[in-house]
Protein backbone atom coordinates (compact mmCIF):
# COMPACT_ATOMS: atom_id res chain seq x y z
CA UNK A 1 0.00 0.00 0.00
CA UNK A 2 1.74 3.09 -0.60
CA UNK A 3 1.76 6.21 1.27
CA UNK A 4 -1.22 8.14 -0.93
CA UNK A 5 -3.50 5.50 -0.49
CA UNK A 6 -2.39 5.52 3.42
CA UNK A 7 -3.09 9.51 3.57
CA UNK A 8 -6.13 9.55 1.46
CA UNK A 9 -7.55 6.47 3.33
CA UNK A 10 -6.94 8.51 6.39
CA UNK A 11 -8.07 11.99 4.84
CA UNK A 12 -11.56 10.22 3.53
CA UNK A 13 -12.58 8.58 6.55
CA UNK A 14 -12.14 12.21 8.16
CA UNK A 15 -14.01 13.74 6.11
CA UNK A 16 -16.88 11.03 6.22
CA UNK A 17 -16.68 10.64 9.71
CA UNK A 18 -17.68 15.16 9.61
CA UNK A 19 -20.67 14.07 7.10
CA UNK A 20 -21.81 11.18 8.94
CA UNK A 21 -21.77 12.89 12.47
CA UNK A 22 -25.52 12.88 13.14
CA UNK A 23 -26.03 9.87 11.81
CA UNK A 24 -23.50 7.90 14.18
CA UNK A 25 -24.78 9.67 17.00
CA UNK A 26 -27.78 8.91 16.31
CA UNK A 27 -27.37 5.24 15.87
CA UNK A 28 -24.80 5.24 19.19
CA UNK A 29 -27.88 7.35 20.83
CA UNK A 30 -30.07 4.53 19.58
CA UNK A 31 -27.14 1.40 20.69
CA UNK A 32 -26.85 2.59 23.84
CA UNK A 33 -30.34 2.76 24.85
CA UNK A 34 -30.96 -0.84 24.45
CA UNK A 35 -27.22 -2.45 25.33
CA UNK A 36 -26.54 -0.07 28.61
CA UNK A 37 -28.63 0.04 31.18
CA UNK A 38 -27.51 2.78 32.46
CA UNK A 39 -27.90 4.81 29.55
CA UNK A 40 -31.86 3.75 29.14
CA UNK A 41 -33.42 6.83 30.58
CA UNK A 42 -30.80 9.92 30.24
CA UNK A 43 -31.99 12.36 28.45
CA UNK A 44 -30.27 13.19 25.40
CA UNK A 45 -28.28 15.99 26.02
CA UNK A 46 -26.67 14.54 28.83
CA UNK A 47 -25.99 10.78 26.50
CA UNK A 48 -24.29 12.54 23.70
CA UNK A 49 -22.78 15.81 25.23
CA UNK A 50 -19.37 16.10 24.11
CA UNK A 51 -19.55 13.59 22.07
CA UNK A 52 -19.92 15.80 18.66
CA UNK A 53 -17.04 17.61 19.88
CA UNK A 54 -15.02 13.94 20.05
CA UNK A 55 -15.66 12.70 16.70
CA UNK A 56 -14.69 16.47 15.59
CA UNK A 57 -11.54 15.51 17.23
CA UNK A 58 -11.11 12.48 15.88
CA UNK A 59 -11.46 13.34 12.20
CA UNK A 60 -9.01 16.01 12.97
CA UNK A 61 -6.56 13.59 14.48
CA UNK A 62 -7.25 11.24 11.08
CA UNK A 63 -6.47 14.12 8.67
CA UNK A 64 -3.11 14.81 10.46
CA UNK A 65 -1.84 11.42 11.38
CA UNK A 66 1.70 12.28 12.42
CA UNK A 67 1.77 13.22 15.68
CA UNK A 68 0.85 11.04 18.74
CA UNK A 69 1.03 13.91 20.99
CA UNK A 70 -1.04 15.69 18.85
CA UNK A 71 -3.35 12.95 19.26
CA UNK A 72 -3.32 12.71 22.79
CA UNK A 73 -4.29 16.33 23.28
CA UNK A 74 -7.23 15.78 20.63
CA UNK A 75 -8.79 13.03 22.81
CA UNK A 76 -8.71 15.27 25.57
CA UNK A 77 -12.32 15.78 25.43
CA UNK A 78 -13.35 12.11 26.72
CA UNK A 79 -12.32 13.57 29.76
CA UNK A 80 -15.48 15.11 30.04
CA UNK A 81 -17.59 12.40 28.89
CA UNK A 82 -15.90 10.66 31.99
CA UNK A 83 -16.93 13.60 34.25
CA UNK A 84 -20.48 13.84 32.56
CA UNK A 85 -21.04 10.28 33.56
CA UNK A 86 -19.75 10.15 36.98
CA UNK A 87 -22.24 13.38 37.80
CA UNK A 88 -25.10 11.26 36.44
CA UNK A 89 -24.48 8.70 39.60
CA UNK A 90 -26.20 5.43 38.14
CA UNK A 91 -23.18 4.51 35.51
CA UNK A 92 -20.72 1.94 36.50
CA UNK A 93 -16.98 2.07 35.25
CA UNK A 94 -18.15 -0.94 32.62
CA UNK A 95 -20.45 1.12 31.32
CA UNK A 96 -19.02 4.14 30.52
CA UNK A 97 -16.26 1.59 28.83
CA UNK A 98 -19.24 0.10 26.75
CA UNK A 99 -20.40 2.97 25.87
CA UNK A 100 -16.95 3.89 23.61
CA UNK A 101 -17.22 0.06 22.81
CA UNK A 102 -20.54 1.09 21.04
CA UNK A 103 -18.81 3.90 19.37
CA UNK A 104 -15.83 2.13 18.28
CA UNK A 105 -18.53 -0.26 16.43
CA UNK A 106 -21.14 2.59 14.96
CA UNK A 107 -18.23 4.49 13.22
CA UNK A 108 -16.40 1.42 11.72
CA UNK A 109 -19.42 0.21 10.51
CA UNK A 110 -20.44 3.33 9.14
CA UNK A 111 -16.95 3.98 7.35
CA UNK A 112 -16.91 0.50 6.20
CA UNK A 113 -20.18 1.10 4.39
CA UNK A 114 -17.55 2.85 1.77
CA UNK A 115 -14.71 0.56 1.62
CA UNK A 116 -12.91 -1.34 3.90
CA UNK A 117 -10.52 0.77 6.03
CA UNK A 118 -6.77 0.99 5.44
CA UNK A 119 -4.45 -0.66 7.97
CA UNK A 120 -3.23 2.62 9.17
CA UNK A 121 -6.94 4.29 9.48
CA UNK A 122 -8.31 1.52 11.85
CA UNK A 123 -5.16 1.80 13.73
CA UNK A 124 -5.24 5.38 14.28
CA UNK A 125 -9.12 5.21 14.58
CA UNK A 126 -8.63 2.76 17.28
CA UNK A 127 -5.78 4.07 19.02
CA UNK A 128 -7.55 7.14 19.25
CA UNK A 129 -10.87 5.42 20.36
CA UNK A 130 -8.67 3.61 23.05
CA UNK A 131 -7.36 7.05 23.87
CA UNK A 132 -10.74 8.24 25.08
CA UNK A 133 -11.95 5.29 26.46
CA UNK A 134 -8.61 5.79 29.15
CA UNK A 135 -9.65 9.48 29.72
CA UNK A 136 -13.18 8.70 30.58
CA UNK A 137 -12.61 6.82 32.72
CA UNK A 138 -9.77 7.77 34.31
CA UNK A 139 -11.46 11.07 35.10
CA UNK A 140 -14.37 8.83 36.03
CA UNK A 141 -12.99 6.89 38.03
CA UNK A 142 -10.89 9.91 39.58
CA UNK A 143 -14.53 11.93 40.73
CA UNK A 144 -15.82 8.51 41.48
CA UNK A 145 -13.46 8.22 44.32
CA UNK A 146 -14.11 11.88 45.48
CA UNK A 147 -17.61 11.13 45.89
CA UNK A 148 -16.86 7.49 47.32
CA UNK A 149 -15.19 9.36 50.26
CA UNK A 150 -17.46 11.96 50.43
CA UNK A 151 -20.24 9.09 50.72
CA UNK A 152 -18.08 7.60 53.18
CA UNK A 153 -18.16 10.83 55.52
CA UNK A 154 -22.06 10.86 55.12
CA UNK A 155 -22.34 7.11 55.81
CA UNK A 156 -19.97 7.25 59.03
CA UNK A 157 -22.50 10.34 59.95
CA UNK A 158 -25.29 8.52 59.39
CA UNK A 159 -24.01 5.39 61.29
CA UNK A 160 -22.96 7.47 64.60
CA UNK A 161 -26.79 9.33 64.30
CA UNK A 162 -28.43 5.60 63.75
CA UNK A 163 -26.37 4.27 67.14
CA UNK A 164 -27.41 7.17 68.63
CA UNK A 165 -31.31 6.97 67.90
CA UNK A 166 -31.25 3.13 68.73
CA UNK A 167 -29.32 3.81 72.36
CA UNK A 168 -32.29 7.04 72.46
CA UNK A 169 -34.72 4.21 71.58
CA UNK A 170 -33.53 1.27 73.70
CA UNK A 171 -33.26 4.17 76.73
CA UNK A 172 -36.85 4.85 75.96
CA UNK A 173 -38.34 1.67 75.92
CA UNK A 174 -36.93 0.74 79.22
CA UNK A 175 -38.33 4.00 80.84
CA UNK A 176 -41.34 3.87 79.02
CA UNK A 177 -42.28 0.16 80.15
CA UNK A 178 -40.89 0.80 83.84
CA UNK A 179 -43.35 3.89 83.69
CA UNK A 180 -45.81 1.98 82.73
CA UNK A 181 -45.97 -0.62 85.03
CA UNK A 182 -47.02 2.20 88.11
CA UNK A 183 -50.31 3.42 86.59
CA UNK A 184 -50.84 0.00 85.13
CA UNK A 185 -50.60 -1.97 88.51
CA UNK A 186 -53.19 0.97 90.11
CA UNK A 187 -55.28 0.23 87.59
CA UNK A 188 -55.76 -3.51 88.17
CA UNK A 189 -55.48 -3.26 91.93
CA UNK A 190 -58.60 -0.34 91.89
CA UNK A 191 -60.26 -2.35 89.57
CA UNK A 192 -60.16 -5.11 91.96
CA UNK A 193 -61.45 -3.03 94.90
CA UNK A 194 -64.27 -1.68 92.90
CA UNK A 195 -65.41 -5.42 91.93
CA UNK A 196 -64.98 -7.02 95.69
CA UNK A 197 -66.00 -3.91 97.54
CA UNK A 198 -68.95 -3.15 95.52
CA UNK A 199 -69.73 -5.41 93.19
CA UNK A 200 -72.59 -6.61 94.82
CA UNK A 201 -74.26 -3.31 94.15
CA UNK A 202 -73.68 -3.68 90.46
CA UNK A 203 -75.23 -5.49 88.27
CA UNK A 204 -74.38 -8.28 86.15
CA UNK A 205 -72.92 -6.00 83.07
CA UNK A 206 -71.61 -3.84 85.20
CA UNK A 207 -69.18 -6.82 86.40
CA UNK A 208 -68.68 -8.39 83.05
CA UNK A 209 -67.52 -4.79 82.22
CA UNK A 210 -65.19 -4.40 85.22
CA UNK A 211 -63.63 -7.96 84.40
CA UNK A 212 -62.64 -6.93 80.76
CA UNK A 213 -60.91 -4.10 82.45
CA UNK A 214 -59.07 -6.39 84.88
CA UNK A 215 -58.35 -8.75 82.45
CA UNK A 216 -56.69 -5.72 79.38
CA UNK A 217 -54.65 -4.92 82.05
CA UNK A 218 -53.15 -7.82 83.03
CA UNK A 219 -53.00 -8.04 79.37
CA UNK A 220 -51.09 -4.83 79.28
CA UNK A 221 -48.73 -5.59 82.24
CA UNK A 222 -48.08 -8.63 80.35
CA UNK A 223 -46.86 -6.18 77.23
CA UNK A 224 -45.07 -4.02 79.69
CA UNK A 225 -43.11 -6.56 80.84
CA UNK A 226 -42.09 -8.16 77.73
CA UNK A 227 -40.84 -4.88 76.11
CA UNK A 228 -39.26 -4.42 79.49
CA UNK A 229 -37.26 -7.51 79.18
CA UNK A 230 -36.96 -7.27 75.55
CA UNK A 231 -34.86 -4.25 76.09
CA UNK A 232 -32.99 -5.15 78.78
CA UNK A 233 -31.88 -8.26 76.21
CA UNK A 234 -30.34 -5.36 73.95
CA UNK A 235 -28.24 -3.69 77.01
CA UNK A 236 -27.35 -6.18 78.51
CA UNK A 237 -23.42 -6.59 78.38
CA UNK A 238 -22.43 -9.64 76.25
CA UNK A 239 -20.80 -12.44 77.75
CA UNK A 240 -18.17 -14.28 75.91
CA UNK A 241 -17.54 -17.55 78.06
CA UNK A 242 -17.38 -21.46 77.36
CA UNK A 243 -20.67 -22.77 77.40
CA UNK A 244 -21.40 -26.57 76.70
CA UNK A 245 -24.46 -26.58 74.81
CA UNK A 246 -25.17 -29.91 75.47
CA UNK A 247 -24.91 -29.08 79.73
CA UNK A 248 -27.04 -26.18 78.79
CA UNK A 249 -29.96 -27.97 76.57
CA UNK A 250 -30.06 -30.46 79.89
CA UNK A 251 -30.32 -27.68 82.25
CA UNK A 252 -33.17 -25.68 80.31
CA UNK A 253 -34.68 -28.70 79.48
CA UNK A 254 -34.72 -29.41 83.56
CA UNK A 255 -36.26 -26.04 83.82
CA UNK A 256 -39.06 -26.17 81.78
CA UNK A 257 -40.36 -29.39 83.09
CA UNK A 258 -43.62 -28.61 84.59
CA UNK A 259 -44.98 -26.98 81.09
CA UNK A 260 -42.76 -29.99 79.49
CA UNK A 261 -44.55 -33.03 81.36
CA UNK A 262 -48.07 -30.85 81.21
CA UNK A 263 -47.98 -31.37 77.33
CA UNK A 264 -46.37 -34.98 77.48
CA UNK A 265 -43.37 -33.82 74.60
CA UNK A 266 -40.33 -35.55 74.10
CA UNK A 267 -36.93 -33.51 74.09
CA UNK A 268 -34.17 -34.65 72.28
CA UNK A 269 -30.59 -33.55 71.78
CA UNK A 270 -27.59 -34.26 69.54
CA UNK A 271 -24.10 -34.08 71.18
CA UNK A 272 -24.05 -30.24 71.05
CA UNK A 273 -20.51 -28.05 70.65
CA UNK A 274 -18.98 -25.82 73.21
CA UNK A 275 -19.16 -22.16 72.05
CA UNK A 276 -18.30 -19.00 73.43
CA UNK A 277 -21.03 -17.15 74.37
CA UNK A 278 -23.51 -16.07 77.50
CA UNK A 279 -24.51 -19.09 78.80
CA UNK A 280 -27.57 -17.23 80.47
CA UNK A 281 -28.71 -15.98 77.28
CA UNK A 282 -28.32 -18.88 74.93
CA UNK A 283 -30.09 -20.71 77.47
CA UNK A 284 -32.96 -17.81 76.97
CA UNK A 285 -32.65 -18.89 73.46
CA UNK A 286 -33.24 -22.52 74.02
CA UNK A 287 -36.21 -21.95 76.47
CA UNK A 288 -38.26 -20.03 73.94
CA UNK A 289 -37.39 -21.69 70.88
CA UNK A 290 -38.69 -25.07 72.92
CA UNK A 291 -41.20 -23.34 74.87
CA UNK A 292 -42.91 -21.99 71.56
CA UNK A 293 -41.98 -26.02 70.10
CA UNK A 294 -44.28 -27.21 72.73
CA UNK A 295 -47.05 -24.48 73.09
CA UNK A 296 -47.79 -24.63 68.90
CA UNK A 297 -48.27 -28.17 69.65
CA UNK A 298 -50.36 -30.00 66.29
CA UNK A 299 -52.50 -32.96 67.41
CA UNK A 300 -49.66 -35.61 67.90
CA UNK A 301 -47.39 -35.02 71.51
CA UNK A 302 -45.05 -32.44 70.62
CA UNK A 303 -41.61 -34.01 70.52
CA UNK A 304 -38.71 -32.01 69.67
CA UNK A 305 -35.17 -32.45 68.87
CA UNK A 306 -32.02 -30.25 68.83
CA UNK A 307 -29.00 -30.29 66.80
CA UNK A 308 -26.23 -28.89 65.27
CA UNK A 309 -23.57 -28.46 62.19
CA UNK A 310 -19.94 -27.62 62.42
CA UNK A 311 -19.44 -25.01 59.68
CA UNK A 312 -16.68 -23.40 58.23
CA UNK A 313 -16.64 -19.99 60.67
CA UNK A 314 -19.97 -20.55 62.55
CA UNK A 315 -22.35 -23.43 64.65
CA UNK A 316 -25.61 -23.74 63.05
CA UNK A 317 -28.06 -25.20 65.47
CA UNK A 318 -31.34 -26.44 64.60
CA UNK A 319 -34.22 -27.10 67.02
CA UNK A 320 -37.15 -28.98 65.00
CA UNK A 321 -40.41 -29.97 66.33
CA UNK A 322 -43.74 -31.45 64.84
CA UNK A 323 -45.99 -28.58 65.78
CA UNK A 324 -48.77 -26.68 63.49
CA UNK A 325 -45.68 -24.78 61.55
CA UNK A 326 -45.65 -21.65 59.60
CA UNK A 327 -46.76 -20.69 56.75
CA UNK A 328 -43.94 -19.55 54.53
CA UNK A 329 -44.80 -15.94 54.43
CA UNK A 330 -45.09 -15.19 57.90
CA UNK A 331 -41.53 -16.97 58.21
CA UNK A 332 -40.17 -13.37 58.66
CA UNK A 333 -42.47 -12.16 60.75
CA UNK A 334 -42.85 -13.83 63.58
CA UNK A 335 -39.29 -12.51 64.99
CA UNK A 336 -41.02 -9.45 65.30
CA UNK A 337 -41.98 -8.01 68.15
CA UNK A 338 -45.36 -8.31 69.29
CA UNK A 339 -46.22 -10.04 66.16
CA UNK A 340 -48.50 -13.01 66.68
CA UNK A 341 -50.23 -15.63 64.11
CA UNK A 342 -52.78 -16.75 66.92
CA UNK A 343 -55.16 -14.85 68.73
CA UNK A 344 -54.25 -14.88 72.08
CA UNK A 345 -57.10 -17.14 73.23
CA UNK A 346 -56.22 -19.72 70.83
CA UNK A 347 -52.19 -19.75 72.19
CA UNK A 348 -51.51 -17.65 75.16
CA UNK A 349 -48.51 -15.15 74.82
CA UNK A 350 -47.42 -11.58 73.93
CA UNK A 351 -45.27 -13.04 70.38
CA UNK A 352 -42.20 -11.66 72.32
CA UNK A 353 -39.97 -15.15 72.72
CA UNK A 354 -38.77 -14.70 69.11
CA UNK A 355 -38.10 -11.51 68.84
CA UNK A 356 -35.84 -11.94 71.81
CA UNK A 357 -34.22 -15.19 70.07
CA UNK A 358 -33.27 -12.86 67.58
CA UNK A 359 -32.17 -9.59 69.14
CA UNK A 360 -29.95 -12.19 71.02
CA UNK A 361 -28.29 -14.39 67.95
CA UNK A 362 -28.53 -10.49 66.31
CA UNK A 363 -26.15 -9.01 69.24
CA UNK A 364 -23.66 -12.53 68.67
CA UNK A 365 -23.42 -11.82 65.09
CA UNK A 366 -25.21 -14.70 64.20
CA UNK A 367 -28.56 -15.32 62.19
CA UNK A 368 -31.98 -16.95 63.15
CA UNK A 369 -34.12 -17.90 60.34
CA UNK A 370 -37.48 -20.65 60.33
CA UNK A 371 -37.94 -23.24 58.31
CA UNK A 372 -41.28 -24.24 58.13
CA UNK A 373 -44.89 -25.31 56.28
CA UNK A 374 -47.93 -24.99 58.00
CA UNK A 375 -49.23 -28.55 59.41
CA UNK A 376 -45.69 -29.65 58.74
CA UNK A 377 -43.70 -28.52 61.61
CA UNK A 378 -40.95 -26.32 62.54
CA UNK A 379 -37.28 -26.12 62.24
CA UNK A 380 -35.80 -23.02 63.34
CA UNK A 381 -32.28 -22.63 63.14
CA UNK A 382 -29.42 -19.69 64.29
CA UNK A 383 -25.99 -19.55 64.05
CA UNK A 384 -23.14 -18.45 66.48
CA UNK A 385 -20.16 -17.37 64.81
CA UNK A 386 -16.95 -19.47 65.77
CA UNK A 387 -14.46 -16.72 65.33
CA UNK A 388 -16.23 -15.81 69.09
CA UNK A 389 -14.35 -18.58 70.45
CA UNK A 390 -11.02 -16.99 69.86
CA UNK A 391 -12.13 -13.76 71.06
CA UNK A 392 -11.46 -15.18 74.34
CA UNK A 393 -12.90 -14.29 78.04
CA UNK A 394 -14.09 -10.36 77.89
CA UNK A 395 -13.26 -8.70 81.26
CA UNK B 1 -50.86 -0.73 120.17
CA UNK B 2 -51.43 2.25 118.19
CA UNK B 3 -48.99 3.39 115.95
CA UNK B 4 -47.93 6.34 113.49
CA UNK B 5 -46.65 5.89 110.45
CA UNK B 6 -45.42 8.21 107.83
CA UNK B 7 -46.12 7.48 104.06
CA UNK B 8 -44.24 9.63 101.76
CA UNK B 9 -46.02 9.27 97.82
CA UNK B 10 -46.71 11.00 95.21
CA UNK B 11 -49.13 9.14 93.99
CA UNK B 12 -52.99 9.97 94.88
CA UNK B 13 -54.03 6.23 93.59
CA UNK B 14 -51.10 4.49 96.42
CA UNK B 15 -51.62 6.83 99.16
CA UNK B 16 -55.40 6.25 99.05
CA UNK B 17 -54.68 2.40 98.86
CA UNK B 18 -52.36 2.66 102.06
CA UNK B 19 -55.26 4.65 103.42
CA UNK B 20 -57.64 1.65 103.08
CA UNK B 21 -55.42 -1.09 103.55
CA UNK B 22 -54.35 0.05 107.08
CA UNK B 23 -58.17 0.26 107.39
CA UNK B 24 -58.02 -3.68 109.43
CA UNK B 25 -54.04 -3.02 110.47
CA UNK B 26 -55.28 -2.37 113.98
CA UNK B 27 -54.90 0.94 115.54
CA UNK B 28 -53.26 3.18 113.16
CA UNK B 29 -52.28 6.83 112.63
CA UNK B 30 -51.44 8.01 109.23
CA UNK B 31 -49.40 11.07 108.20
CA UNK B 32 -49.11 11.69 104.40
CA UNK B 33 -46.59 13.56 102.54
CA UNK B 34 -46.34 13.66 98.81
CA UNK B 35 -42.72 14.99 98.07
CA UNK B 36 -39.19 14.52 99.84
CA UNK B 37 -38.47 17.96 100.74
CA UNK B 38 -41.83 17.76 102.86
CA UNK B 39 -40.72 14.44 104.04
CA UNK B 40 -37.71 15.84 105.67
CA UNK B 41 -39.43 19.03 106.76
CA UNK B 42 -41.79 16.68 108.53
CA UNK B 43 -39.65 14.72 110.37
CA UNK B 44 -37.32 17.61 111.50
CA UNK B 45 -40.31 19.36 112.62
CA UNK B 46 -39.62 22.28 110.22
CA UNK B 47 -42.03 25.32 109.74
CA UNK B 48 -45.82 24.26 109.18
CA UNK B 49 -45.07 20.42 110.73
CA UNK B 50 -43.73 22.57 113.94
CA UNK B 51 -46.17 19.93 115.88
CA UNK B 52 -45.94 17.10 114.06
CA UNK B 53 -46.12 13.96 115.81
CA UNK B 54 -42.47 11.31 115.88
CA UNK B 55 -43.43 8.26 113.56
CA UNK B 56 -42.91 4.93 114.64
CA UNK B 57 -42.29 3.58 110.97
CA UNK B 58 -41.52 5.74 107.98
CA UNK B 59 -42.81 4.32 104.39
CA UNK B 60 -40.77 6.03 101.55
CA UNK B 61 -41.46 5.82 97.76
CA UNK B 62 -38.54 6.14 95.69
CA UNK B 63 -39.52 8.18 92.93
CA UNK B 64 -40.38 10.85 95.07
CA UNK B 65 -41.07 14.69 93.59
CA UNK B 66 -37.82 16.70 94.11
CA UNK B 67 -36.08 14.40 97.21
CA UNK B 68 -35.63 10.63 96.07
CA UNK B 69 -36.45 8.34 99.08
CA UNK B 70 -32.78 7.30 98.58
CA UNK B 71 -31.82 10.84 99.76
CA UNK B 72 -34.34 10.93 102.87
CA UNK B 73 -32.79 7.94 103.80
CA UNK B 74 -29.29 9.21 103.68
CA UNK B 75 -30.40 12.61 105.22
CA UNK B 76 -32.07 10.58 108.03
CA UNK B 77 -29.16 8.61 108.63
CA UNK B 78 -26.93 11.57 109.03
CA UNK B 79 -29.24 13.02 111.64
CA UNK B 80 -29.03 11.67 115.47
CA UNK B 81 -32.35 11.67 116.43
CA UNK B 82 -33.78 10.24 112.86
CA UNK B 83 -31.48 7.47 112.62
CA UNK B 84 -33.06 5.25 115.12
CA UNK B 85 -36.55 4.94 112.98
CA UNK B 86 -37.30 2.22 111.16
CA UNK B 87 -37.13 2.83 107.43
CA UNK B 88 -39.21 1.08 104.71
CA UNK B 89 -38.51 1.90 101.34
CA UNK B 90 -41.89 0.84 99.39
CA UNK B 91 -41.24 1.11 95.15
CA UNK B 92 -42.73 -0.56 92.17
CA UNK B 93 -39.39 -1.69 91.00
CA UNK B 94 -37.52 -4.55 91.79
CA UNK B 95 -34.57 -3.92 93.53
CA UNK B 96 -31.38 -4.88 91.52
CA UNK B 97 -28.42 -5.53 93.88
CA UNK B 98 -26.94 -2.33 93.11
CA UNK B 99 -29.85 -0.72 94.45
CA UNK B 100 -30.27 -2.61 98.03
CA UNK B 101 -26.49 -1.77 98.73
CA UNK B 102 -27.72 1.92 98.06
CA UNK B 103 -30.53 1.80 100.33
CA UNK B 104 -28.61 -0.03 103.41
CA UNK B 105 -29.65 1.77 105.95
CA UNK B 106 -33.24 0.87 105.42
CA UNK B 107 -34.64 -1.53 107.83
CA UNK B 108 -36.92 -3.33 104.91
CA UNK B 109 -37.09 -2.86 100.90
CA UNK B 110 -40.62 -3.71 99.80
CA UNK B 111 -41.57 -3.89 96.10
CA UNK B 112 -45.35 -2.57 95.95
CA UNK B 113 -47.38 -5.89 95.12
CA UNK B 114 -49.83 -6.27 91.90
CA UNK B 115 -53.46 -6.54 93.29
CA UNK B 116 -55.29 -5.82 95.74
CA UNK B 117 -55.45 -8.71 98.31
CA UNK B 118 -51.89 -8.68 98.60
CA UNK B 119 -50.84 -4.69 98.76
CA UNK B 120 -53.29 -4.66 101.64
CA UNK B 121 -51.66 -7.93 103.10
CA UNK B 122 -47.96 -6.36 102.74
CA UNK B 123 -49.45 -2.88 104.34
CA UNK B 124 -51.05 -4.78 107.12
CA UNK B 125 -47.79 -6.74 107.53
CA UNK B 126 -45.66 -3.66 107.45
CA UNK B 127 -48.09 -2.53 110.74
CA UNK B 128 -47.49 -5.71 112.59
CA UNK B 129 -43.64 -5.51 111.81
CA UNK B 130 -43.29 -1.66 113.11
CA UNK B 131 -45.41 -3.15 116.18
CA UNK B 132 -42.82 -6.26 116.34
CA UNK B 133 -39.83 -4.10 116.67
CA UNK B 134 -41.22 -1.69 118.96
CA UNK B 135 -41.31 -4.60 121.33
CA UNK B 136 -38.51 -6.05 120.62
CA UNK B 137 -36.06 -3.83 118.67
CA UNK B 138 -33.13 -6.37 117.87
CA UNK B 139 -35.75 -8.51 115.76
CA UNK B 140 -35.19 -5.32 113.20
CA UNK B 141 -33.87 -7.18 110.29
CA UNK B 142 -35.76 -10.44 111.12
CA UNK B 143 -39.08 -11.61 109.30
CA UNK B 144 -41.08 -11.58 112.17
CA UNK B 145 -44.47 -13.48 112.29
CA UNK B 146 -45.69 -10.31 110.80
CA UNK B 147 -44.55 -11.11 107.36
CA UNK B 148 -45.90 -15.03 107.80
CA UNK B 149 -48.97 -13.86 105.94
CA UNK B 150 -46.78 -12.44 102.55
CA UNK B 151 -44.01 -14.89 102.46
CA UNK B 152 -46.01 -18.02 102.02
CA UNK B 153 -48.48 -19.28 99.45
CA UNK B 154 -50.15 -17.27 96.25
CA UNK B 155 -49.91 -14.06 98.56
CA UNK B 156 -46.26 -14.71 98.60
CA UNK B 157 -44.33 -10.81 97.97
CA UNK B 158 -41.11 -9.40 97.84
CA UNK B 159 -39.92 -7.85 100.80
CA UNK B 160 -35.70 -7.83 100.85
CA UNK B 161 -34.01 -6.97 104.17
CA UNK B 162 -31.11 -4.23 102.26
CA UNK B 163 -28.62 -4.87 105.49
CA UNK B 164 -28.70 -8.47 104.38
CA UNK B 165 -29.00 -8.04 100.70
CA UNK B 166 -31.65 -10.87 100.97
CA UNK B 167 -33.66 -12.15 99.03
CA UNK B 168 -37.55 -12.96 100.59
CA UNK B 169 -36.65 -16.71 101.21
CA UNK B 170 -35.42 -16.18 104.80
CA UNK B 171 -36.93 -18.54 107.65
CA UNK B 172 -39.61 -17.09 109.09
CA UNK B 173 -38.52 -15.86 113.06
CA UNK B 174 -40.89 -17.45 115.41
CA UNK B 175 -41.01 -15.00 118.18
CA UNK B 176 -41.33 -16.75 121.49
CA UNK B 177 -42.86 -13.89 123.53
Amino acid sequence: MSETDKALSCRHASELLVLAKPQIIETWQKRCRDEVPAAKHVPRLSLVNSLPGFLDQMAKTLSTPESAAQADANAEVACEHGEERAKLGNYTLDEVIREYQLLREVIVRRLEEERPLATVTQEILHAFIDRGIRKAAARYSELGRKELSLSNTQLRGAMSNLVKTNLELEQFAYIASHDLQEPLRQISTYLELLSKRHGEKLDQEARGFIQIGIDSARRMKALVEDLLTFSRTGREDLNYEPTDCSLLVDKTIADLQPLLQASHAKISHDSLPTINASGALISQVFQNLITNAVKFRGAEEPTVHISSREKETEWEFSVKDNGIGIGKKYADRVFLIYQRLHGPEQYPGTGIGLAICKKIIDRYEGRIWVESEAGKGSSFFFTIPKRALQVGRHP
Amino acid sequence: MKITILLAEDSVADQKLFELALEDAGDTQLEIVSDGSEALLFLKKVGKYADAPRPDLVVLDLNLPKVSGFEILAEMRKSPTLKPLPVVLFSGAKPTSEMLMACEGANLYVVKPDGMEKYFAIVKSLANYCRDILKFPDLTDQYTEAFEPILEGSERCDVYFPSKRDAPNGSLMKMSA
